[in-house]
C-alpha cells in the first residue's frame, strides 16, 4: 500500500472534522480564566456511582476477573508513627506544595515501588479527609515534563474515586503530589482501603489502608437558598485538618454561568488561598438535555489558615448575593510536625538592608526598595559557578524571599553580562511559591571588595494549586553587598 | 536588525502581550483542532484539548525559545493534552461549549472496514497514533513530524511503520515529504 492509500484509508476512517467556528473565541474567552490549574476530569460522583452500579451489575463477573489478572500489588497498612523524621522521606516542600502545612503529622509514610522498564515510581506517602486524597510520589519515569501527568488511578471499596484532580512537581526532581479532590468512602474498620493503579508498572496496583481524618460541619451554612434566580443546595459546608470544603449544587446555572466568584472566600488579609475549584454538569455530556444542564455542581477547597480565623463565605450569580459569616479554630498543633531547626535560623531583620527598585506584579503588585539580602556573588560548587542574589523583603506584615541564581549548565558564570537564571519565590520560611527562569544581569560584581549590581527580568509560575494568581513578573534593579554570610554557597 | 513581523509578535508575547500571542496561534488551532479530532473520539473532546492546550501554551510561553517553531511546539503541548484526557476517563467538565441531546458529532465512518480502522487505531498506543495522525491526517512532512516529537526524522519514520503493520497497512517505502 502507498502512502496516498494509507492517507485515504486512515481520512476515511477519522472522518473528516470541520473547524467550529466558536473554537476561536472560546478559546480567546479561555485564556482570561484566571482558572487554577486543574486537571478536570469531574463528571460529578452521582454520574460516576450510577455508572459504576450498572457497569458493575453488567460485568461484574467479567470485571473481577480482568482485576484478577493484575499483578497483586504490596498491601500497607497505615503506619501512624508520623514524627518530625518524615521530613527525612518527605521534604517539607511537598507539604507546602501539596497544602498540607498544617496537617503533616497526619500524613502516612510509605515505601512501595513499582517499575517498568522505563523507570519506577515510589509511594512516599499519603493523606485523606472527606475532602481530598492527596498522595506523594517520587518517580524516575520521563514523564514528559517537570508537571508531566502520572498513569494512575485511585479507586476504594466502592469503585474508582471520581473527582477533579491536581498535581504536579514539588520542586525537588522526581517529586509530584497528586490531590484527588474527593474523599475516600471508609470501610466498617475506619479505614479507606484504597488501590492505586499504574498502568504498565510492574505491580499495577498499590492497596493501602489509610485512616481518614476527620471533619468538622460548619453549621451556620444553611442547606439550601435561593441565590437569585438559582436555588443552592449544600452538598457538604466543612472543615478539615488541610482544608474548607465547600460542595454545592446549583440549580438555574449551567456551568459556563458560573465561576470562581460563584463561591468565594475571604479572610481578615483577604481572598483565601484556593486548593481546588471545580464545576460540573451532573449527568454524563451524552445525557445533557435543554433541561438538565442548567444544573451545576460545584467543589470548592481552600487552604484553611494556620491560625484561627474568621471566614466569610460568599455566593454571588442568579442576580443574587449570599454571605455567611464562620470561624474556624486554629488547627490542632498536634497534627503539625516541628521543622527541624526552624525556629533557629536567623531572622530577616538579622540581614543589612540594601536598596533596591524590583517591581513585583501578580501574585503580588508591589515594588521591593528595601530588601535585605541574604545571598550575593559568585561561588563554585559541583556544578560549576554561579553568581547568586537572594533577599528576604516585606509586604503588608508578611516576610517572602526572592532569589536568583545563574543556571550553571546554560551558562557558568564568568563576570558581568546576563545569564539565564533560575528564580523562586518563598513565603517565610519555606514555602516556595513561584518558581521560573529569568534573565539576570550582573552589571557589577566587585568579589566582596564593594556593593554588587545587577537587574532582573522574568516571569515566574506558580507552584501547586495554593496561591491564586498564575504568576510573578519582576523586573527592575537590585543591589547587595557580599559579607561573610552572603556567599552563594 | 531587521526582526519579522512573526519575531515582533513572539517577542510581545513574550512580554506579555495575550493578543499578540493569539495572533500567533490562532492560524495554528484548525490544525491542532484537527490533530486533537484524530485522537479523541468525539469533537467535544477535541475543542477541550485545543482549549486547554493553548491555555497551557499561553501560560508558559515564557519557555517557549525565540528562535523555535510555533506549531510543533504548540501540536506537542495539543498532543499532550490529548494524551490527559483519555488518561482522565469518559467524563470532564463542561467549559462552556455545550453539545445538546440532538447535536451530532462529526460523522463517523458507516464502511465496516473504515469503522475496523478507526477502532483499531484508538487502540493504537498514544505515540503510534501520534504519529500517524500527525503524517496521515495532518499531511506533515516526516521532518515537521520529528520536530514535534522531538525524535529524528529516522526515528518518526520508523514508529510510523511500526504503527501502519500494527494496523495491517503495511506500508511500501516512506517518503520524505
Amino acid at each position: 500500500m502507498n502512502e496516498t492509500q494509507i492517507r485515504e484509508r486512515l481520512h476515511d476512517a477519522i472522518g473528516e472534522a470541520s473547524y467550529p467556528p466558536s473554537l476561536t473565541h472560546a478559546t480567546k474567552a479561555r485564556l482570561r480564566q484566571p482558572a487554577p490549574e486543574r486537571r478536570p476530569r469531574a463528571l460529578g460522583l452521582a454520574a460516576a456511582f450510577i455508572a459504576l452500579a450498572v457497569i458493575a451489575a453488567l460485568m461484574g463477573p467479567r470485571l473481577l476477573g480482568w482485576h484478577s489478572t493484575l499483578p497483586a500489588g504490596p498491601r500497607a497498612a497505615p503506619q501512624n508513627t508520623a514524627s518530625p523524621d518524615i521530613f527525612a522521606s518527605i521534604p517539607p516542600g511537598d507539604f507546602d506544595a501539596a497544602g498540607l502545612t498544617t496537617a503533616t503529622a497526619l500524613v502516612t509514610k510509605f515505601n512501595l515501588e513499582a517499575t517498568n522498564g522505563q523507570g519506577k515510581i515510589t509511594l512516599i506517602g499519603a493523606y485523606a479527609d472527606p475532602a481530598r486524597i492527596v498522595l506523594f510520589l517520587r518517580t524516575t519515569l520521563d514523564t514528559g515534563g517537570p508537571n508531566g501527568p502520572l498513569p494512575i488511578q485511585l479507586s476504594d471499596d466502592l469503585g474508582l474515586i471520581n473527582a477533579s484532580s491536581s498535581g504536579g512537581g514539588t520542586g525537588l526532581t522526581g517529586e509530584y503530589f497528586y490531590s484527588l479532590d474527593g474523599g475516600p468512602r471508609p470501610g466498617p474498620d475506619g479505614l479507606a482501603h484504597l488501590t492505586l493503579t499504574m498502568r504498565g508498572m510492574t505491580p499495577a496496583t498499590f492497596s493501602l489502608s489509610l485512616k481518614v481524618q476527620p471533619s468538622v460541619v460548619i453549621t451556620t451554612v444553611p442547606r439550601q437558598f435561593d441565590l437569585g434566580s438559582w436555588k443552592v443546595t449544600i452538598d457538604a459546608a466543612e472543615i478539615t485538618p488541610s482544608v474548607i470544603h465547600i460542595a454545592a449544587l446549583i440549580d438555574g446555572a449551567s456551568v459556563s454561568d458560573t465561576g470562581p466568584s460563584t463561591m468565594s472566600l475571604v479572610d481578615a488579609s483577604g481572598p483565601a488561598r484556593s486548593v481546588a475549584y471545580s464545576a460540573s454538569v451532573t449527568v454524563p455530556k451524552q445525557q445533557l438535555t435543554a433541561a438538565n444542564y442548567k444544573s451545576t455542581r460545584i467543589n470548592a477547597q481552600w487552604l484553611r489558615s494556620s491560625s484561627a480565623s474568621t471566614y466569610q463565605l460568599r455566593f454571588t450569580g442568579g442576580g443574587g448575593t449570599q454571605t455567611v459569616n464562620f470561624k474556624v479554630d486554629a488547627p490542632d498543633p498536634s497534627a503539625m510536625l516541628p521543622r527541624k531547626g526552624e525556629a533557629l535560623g536567623p531572622k530577616p531583620t538579622d540581614f543589612p538592608e540594601a536598596k533596591e527598585s524590583l517591581k513585583l506584579e501578580g501574585f503580588l503588585n508591589t515594588t521591593i526598595t528595601i530588601g535585605r539580602p541574604t545571598a550575593c556573588g559568585s561561588g563554585t560548587g559541583p556544578s560549576g559557578t554561579i553568581f547568586a542574589v537572594a533577599m528576604w523583603f516585606e509586604v503588608d506584615g508578611t516576610w517572602y524571599t526572592l532569589s536568583f541564581y545563574t543556571d550553571p549548565s546554560v551558562r557558568q558564570y564568568g563576570g558581568p553580562g546576563t545569564y539565564t537564571a533560575r528564580a523562586q519565590l518563598y513565603a517565610a520560611p519555606s514555602q516556595r511559591l513561584y518558581d521560573g527562569i529569568v534573565q539576570l544581569t550582573i552589571t557589577e560584581d566587585a568579589h566582596r571588595q564593594g556593593p554588587n549590581t545587577g537587574s532582573v527580568r522574568g516571569t515566574l509560575d506558580r507552584i501547586g494549586t495554593t496561591t491564586q494568581a498564575s504568576n510573578l513578573s519582576v523586573s527592575g534593579t537590585w543591589t547587595c553587598v557580599p559579607g561573610m554570610a552572603l556567599g552563594p554557597g | 536588525m531587521e526582526v519579522s513581523i512573526a519575531q515582533a509578535l513572539v517577542q510581545d508575547a513574550l512580554a506579555g502581550d495575550e493578543q499578540a500571542f493569539m495572533q500567533l496561534v490562532e492560524p495554528l488551532l484548525p490544525a491542532a483542532y484537527r490533530l486533537a479530532v484524530g485522537m479523541l473520539r468525539s469533537d467535544s473532546e477535541a475543542e477541550d484539548a485545543v482549549q486547554e492546550a493553548v491555555f497551557k501554551a499561553w501560560k508558559h510561553f515564557g519557555r517557549f525559545r525565540r528562535d523555535a517553531e510555533l506549531k510543533p511546539w504548540l501540536f506537542t503541548i495539543v498532543a499532550n493534552e490529548c494524551r490527559r484526557q483519555q488518561r482522565s476517563g469518559w467524563w470532564n467538565v463542561l467549559k462552556g461549549s455545550y453539545h445538546l441531546a440532538g447535536q451530532v458529532d462529526r460523522t463517523v465512518p458507516v464502511d465496516p472496514a473504515a469503522a475496523d480502522l478507526r477502532l483499531a487505531l484508538y487502540r493504537l498506543p498514544h505515540d503510534q497514533r501520534l504519529v500517524l495522525v500527525l503524517r496521515y491526517y495532518l499531511d506533515l512532512s516526516f521532518n515537521e513530524v520529528a520536530r514535534t516529537l522531538g525524535i529524528s526524522t529516522k526515528a518518526a519514520k520508523s514508529r510510523a511503520y511500526r504503527a501502519l503493520e500494527r494496523l495491517r497497512l503495511s506500508p511500501e517505502v516512506l517518503s520524505d515529504e
